[in-house]
């Protein structure tokens, strides 16, 4: 992530905290990652771009042995550490990622990262990077632009947010921007961000060394359907506005 | 970036977690927790907050000031021009901290939340009779940035000592220190040992607040402080109620069953932070118990538990040079209201002369800081 898409969410860390609570995240996201993810007992995890730290901390309590969180953001580098030393946690919270860090890793999650990629060449970079944490047979888990989202502005809005193509007459373009106008209980927050198709994803991850991929929708596992969701998450099951990549690094 | 509001309210109003998103690992002390303790300990603490539209972007406490101490009195930092010294003025900062930055986002917005919180602590100052508002003990570079921020000037007026934590901790920084000082950093560290003594590490939480502010006020009472050992018991107690010492670890000298010293920590971030020394003086030893604490065996804790800086107070900055600190400007913003300002060149004349004689005495010692303060030289300097 470049120095200005970083710089835009400085002032955002308790906005994205407060997030966690929200039903889209809180009942649906939130719990289909951390199904994804499964057991992580004893696991080395880095949480790439980790904001405000919320993953890295549960990832702690659930039994990781080692857990870095890695944000370029000050503000959020910030929440982050001083909520863990409140808790009692030992997490490593860096702003760079130094050489050392490379193959230290088995699981890299990186949630909402791939979206602040702002070219082709940064989305490959960002997915380098990531990989390469990863030690051989190592899991990436990340969250893009659902590739399918609904592109009417005002779909996701009783779920918090709005989702703004650049370019309303083409919101698929490959790389095209996107704003997220972040829009819940009176707080305002605006951010750039950049969609990417799955064949871009794909194409990224394969150059990366990610030899098995798999995309894997965002459900709320708590109801075995849609219909026996609460009827405020329909719609957002329906559309989501984001999905998950599950690829193993190649031995 | 927008300001929507400012006010000023409670710490205890604020949420915890959104204050702190604004603090840095330097600002230990302006730290929601830190700030809390104070106000359990000493009365209830005020801030000043500014708000943008996705929550808080800037928030500052402040106090009354306490002109009956050299730390904390205008008068006792400038001598050497005229100002409205003796006027009361409202401070900003932890009450009696020595390092102070304002709590604020960074990035594009910065510049806008610092001005707006400025701004409205002017009026605040004005509206209650003040004449105008202080902050002491900032790094130069965040006073200067305050003070073009609000309009006000940024006036040198102490330093603070930090040491970066190498990795291989003192072994590192013995090797890089001048013979003459590894010498007797060396010495030091074997007659500690010598004499029988020993260190241990416990944390803050489990340790017993009276020995430790026994101790203390030992330490505190030797040189000249009246604050006793109520007043540590107080402090801690503060501490404890504020869930500040979880943070903290306690680094003991002991020979035998006896603690000799302690010296308290906390950490933050990637910083460790020494604040309090204390020592059993009933154990008349030359064993440098000291500086094994605050400083050899601090390096070496820090780097094993992967610390980056120790940051260090404002007192004592010599031993702390010799032993490897470098030293940081520190710098008071003032802000007149009522037509009271200062003369902005004599503020620049100050500051040469308060860099000229760090220059001379603390040569090769210096933090990049101090290379601001030389950019500012004027032609009427």
């Amino acid at each position: 992530m470049g120095n200005e898409n970083a710089e835009q969410f400085n002032e955002l860390a308790g906005l994205y905290e407060d997030m966690a609570e929200w039903p889209f995240r809180k009942d649906i996201e939130i719990p289909t990652v951390l199904q994804t993810i499964g057991d992580v007992e004893g696991l080395s995890v880095l949480d790439f771009g980790c904001g405000t730290g919320m993953y890295s901390r549960w990832l702690k309590q659930r039994g990781a042995a080692k857990v870095v969180g890695y944000d370029p953001t000050v503000g959020m580098l910030n929440y982050a550490r001083r909520r863990a030393e409140k808790e009692g946690l030992d997490i490593s919270f860096v702003s760079e990622l130094k050489p050392g860090l490379r193959g230290q890793f088995d699981l890299v999650l990186a949630v909402y990262v791939l979206p602040y990629a702002s070219t082709a060449a940064e989305l490959q970079a960002m997915c380098n990077e990531m990989v390469g944490l990863l030690r051989p047979g190592g899991r990436l888990v990340t969250l893009p632009i659902h590739p399918s989202y609904d592109p009417h502005a005002n779909y996701y809005e009783a779920y918090g947010f709005r989702l703004i193509a650049d370019d309303p007459e083409d919101p698929f373009a490959d790389g095209g921007g996107v704003t997220l106008e972040l829009c819940m209980s009176g707080q305002q927050g605006k951010v750039a961000a950049w969609y990417w198709s799955a064949s871009s994803l794909e194409r990224a991850m394969d150059e990366a060394g990610i030899k098995s991929l798999e995309w894997r929708e965002l459900v709320a596992p708590a109801y075995p359907t849609i219909e026996q969701a609460p009827e405020s998450l329909h719609a957002y099951l329906q559309k989501p506005h984001s999905n998950i990549i599950v690829g193993i690094r190649g031995r | 970036m927008a300001v929507c509001s400012v006010n000023s309210m409670k710490l205890g109003d604020v949420d915890e977690h959104e204050w702190d998103a604004l603090v840095s690992d330097e600002n230990f002390y302006n730290g929601y927790r830190w700030l809390k303790a104070l106000g359990h300990a000493l009365g209830e603490t005020d801030v000043f907050i500014a708000r943008g539209p996705a929550g808080l972007i800037a928030g500052c406490a402040h106090w009354e000031g306490e002109p009956s101490s050299e730390m904390f009195s205008l008068s006792h930092y400038v001598t050497d021009f005229a100002g409205p010294w003796h006027r009361e003025f409202l401070w900003l900062g932890g009450r009696r901290n020595t390092h102070n930055e304002i709590a604020c986002i960074q990035g594009v917005g910065r510049q806008d939340a610092l001005a707006a919180l400025g701004s409205y602590a002017a009026d605040y100052a004005e509206e209650h009779g003040y004449a105008g508002f202080v902050m002491p003990y900032m790094p130069f570079g965040a006073a200067e940035e305050f003070a073009n921020a609000v309009g006000g000037t940024a006036v040198l007026h102490s330093a603070e000592a930090s040491l970066g934590v190498p990795e291989k901790g003192l072994a590192d920084v013995l090797e890089r220190m001048r013979k003459h000082d590894r010498v007797q950093c060396k010495s030091e560290i074997s007659t500690f040992r010598r004499l029988g003594g020993e260190v241990e590490w416990v944390s803050l939480e489990e340790f017993d607040d009276a020995v430790a502010a026994d101790l203390i006020a030992q330490n505190r009472s030797k040189y000249g402080s009246t604050q006793g050992r109520e007043w540590m018991r107080r402090m801690l107690a503060g501490q404890r109620r504020a869930g500040i010492s979880r943070l903290g670890k306690v680094a003991m000298s002991k020979r035998g069953q006896n603690i000799t010293a302690l010296t308290v920590f906390y950490h933050f971030g990637r910083a460790l932070y020494p604040r309090y020394f204390g020592a059993d003086y009933s154990f008349n030893l030359k064993d440098f118990r000291y500086f094994v604490l605050c400083y050899y065996e601090s390096l070496d804790y820090a780097a094993a538990n992967g610390f980056s800086k120790l940051r260090f107070s404002i007192s004592a900055l010599r031993a702390k040079v010799k032993r490897g600190a470098e030293i940081e400007p520190q710098a008071f913003v003032i802000k007149c209201v009522g037509g009271n300002d200062i003369c902005p060149d004599d503020a620049r004349r100050h500051n040469r002369r308060f860099l000229d004689r760090y220059h001379t005495d603390f040569a090769g010692h210096l933090s990049h800081d101090w290379n601001l303060i030389e950019a500012r030289r004027s032609p009427v300097s």
